[in-house]
């Protein structure tokens, strides 16, 4: 492992996000992880906005994105960014409880890099949230321009 | 000449005493209990037969001389000028009237009316007012059937959208007990003593229950929710499929298959596969005590137009007398440590197989063996 992407995750539920962040801390991808807790404070890191006016410019080099969020929701966070040129190279996965198939045809009309169901069970849980960092924040090239931590 | 009710009318001879010509046919229809009137275009009815005064009750003097739509306080369909007009120009109208009897009774009759030279209407009816009656009643207990059924369709929806949305909210909080378990259980895993340890493999394995019960319960709920599409389905394939996925996870077993001559039925191939699945699977399950276990899936002999197909196994069978539970969403007749699952397998084959118009039915005996039918329409 040579450098670690900047994950930003989106997630109104603490246990959820503490469960996430377990997982990745086991596999030392929890060093580069923002969390936010709605989708009105996902777009103000995004665009660098509100309490996020003084961070640099940079992208995270992958999204984690639950669907159901307060404020601005999942599916309305994934229209914004992809509809913004500055925004839409940023990978996108949704990760979410919902098996709906209207969330994912909605989520891939949109734009959106890959949908995870987050399995109930706590090892395959674990599996995917390592498979996930793994690819998108240190395998997966991000997009020039995202935020990357030599290690 | 005497009318038919007269005494001695039977014993005058019928060709001596017969009147010849016009006479004949004013006998007739002054005789017939058709209502059969004549009347002048704005003028007076000048002829009122027997039928007229049976069914409007006005007697030859009530009637004659008066205008014949005034005295019956008639109804046209269409103005009495176009109707006039018509008459006119195509010398005759059929429609349908409603008229007001003597005693303020409605009628309603088919009417067909003739002109004759100028302005004679030869005017023929037939009372057609029970017929309507059957019709309006028929009408109205077919809409009552229409919204009731309506009615119930919208509330098997409802309940199937909240079997949905509570079995899919239920999966976060379960996610999170099944999490926070593992990550205690590893956390305290040099603190915890045998009892201790054992408690925390009973929360997991329940937890773990729990979730397997909210997938099948939302996987029912989804046969309800979607579409069905159907198609001539060739029974024999679909089988041979399933048994070949199941083959691979039966690979230890000593499985004696039988596939009998399976027909071409009509239904949703990925429903159908499902009932399939269960059934075949089941059989596989239940047979695991046997050094050989043998399954076989046939056509029975069906109605015209259903086929009927069944599933018979050698294994663990059933009690008889619980067959009416059998189908039940989590109902088991087996103890979790005999047999595993949750007793959504045969409550999803009914369900499947109660959307395609078909019915389910089983037989068994303990330790000789079920076997289960299912039947389809054949198109």
């Amino acid at each position: 492992m040579d450098s670690l992407g900047r994950i930003l995750m989106v997630e109104d539920d603490p246990k959820d996000v503490e469960l996430t962040l377990t997982a990745l801390e086991e596999y030392n991808l929890a060093n580069e992880v923002v969390v936010t807790r709605d989708g009105q404070e996902a777009l103000d890191y995004l665009y660098c906005r509100g309490q996020y006016s003084a961070r640099p410019s940079d992208n995270p080099a992958v999204l984690l994105l639950d669907l159901k969020l307060p404020k601005v929701d999942g599916l309305e966070v994934l229209h914004q960014i992809k509809s913004d040129d500055r925004l839409k190279m940023i990978p996108v996965v949704v990760l979410t409880s919902s098996r709906e198939e209207r969330d994912m045809m909605r989520s891939y009309q949109l734009g959106v890099n890959a949908y995870v169901v987050k399995p109930v069970d706590f090892h395959e849980f674990v599996n995917a949230v390592r498979e996930l960092g793994v690819f998108w924040a240190v395998i997966n090239q991000p997009p020039p321009g995202s935020v990357k931590k030599v290690l | 000449m005497k009318r038919k009710n007269e005494p001695g009318f039977e014993r005058e001879s019928p060709t001596n005493e017969v009147p010849e010509g016009p006479e004949r046919l004013a006998t007739l229809l002054t005789l017939s209990y058709e209502p059969m009137l004549a009347w002048r275009l704005d003028g007076p009815i000048e002829f009122w037969n027997a039928g007229a005064e049976r069914l409007y009750g006005f007697a030859p003097d009530e009637a004659v001389g008066h205008t014949s739509h005034a005295l019956l306080r008639t109804e046209f369909p269409i103005d009495f000028s176009d109707l006039r007009s018509q008459l006119r120009d195509r010398r005759n109208w059929l429609g349908e009237l409603h008229h007001i009897c003597k005693d303020g009774s409605k009628v309603i009759v088919d009417s067909h009316m003739q002109l004759f030279g100028d302005s004679l209407v030869l005017e023929a009816n037939r009372d057609i007012t029970k017929q309507r009656q059957i019709e309006e009643s028929l009408r109205g207990a077919q809409e009552e059937l229409g919204e009731r059924a309506a009615e119930l369709e919208a509330a098997n929806k409802e309940l199937e959208a909240f079997t949905y949305s509570v079995s899919h909210d239920l999966r976060a909080p379960l996610r999170h007990v099944l999490g926070y378990a593992e990550l205690l259980q590893k956390q305290s895993a040099s603190i915890l003593d045998d009892k201790a340890r054992r408690y925390m493999t009973m929360i997991l394995e329940a937890s773990k229950r729990m979730g397997n019960l909210i997938d099948d319960l939302l996987s029912f709920s989804r046969i309800g929710r979607a579409e069905a599409r159907k198609t001539a389905i060739n029974l024999d394939q679909l089988a041979r499929e399933v048994i070949a996925e199941l083959g691979q996870d039966a690979k230890d077993r000593n499985i004696a298959w039988t596939i009998g001559a399976l027909p071409v039925c009509y239904g949703d191939r990925s429903m159908l596969k499902l009932v399939l699945a269960n059934l075949l699977s089941n059989a596989v399950k239940f047979t695991r005590t046997r050094a050989q276990a043998k399954i076989e899936i046939g056509c029975a002999a069906g109605k015209d137009n259903q086929v009927e197909v069944f599933v018979t196994d050698n294994g663990a069978g059933f009690e008889m007398q619980y067959v009416n539970k059998l189908f039940g969403v989590f109902e088991r007749l087996h103890r979790a440590e005999e047999f595993e699952g949750t007793g959504i397998g045969l409550a999803t084959v009914q369900r499947i197989i109660h959307r395609h118009g078909g019915t389910v039915r089983a037989e068994g005996a303990v330790d000789q063996g079920a076997t289960f039918y299912f039947s389809l329409p054949r198109r």
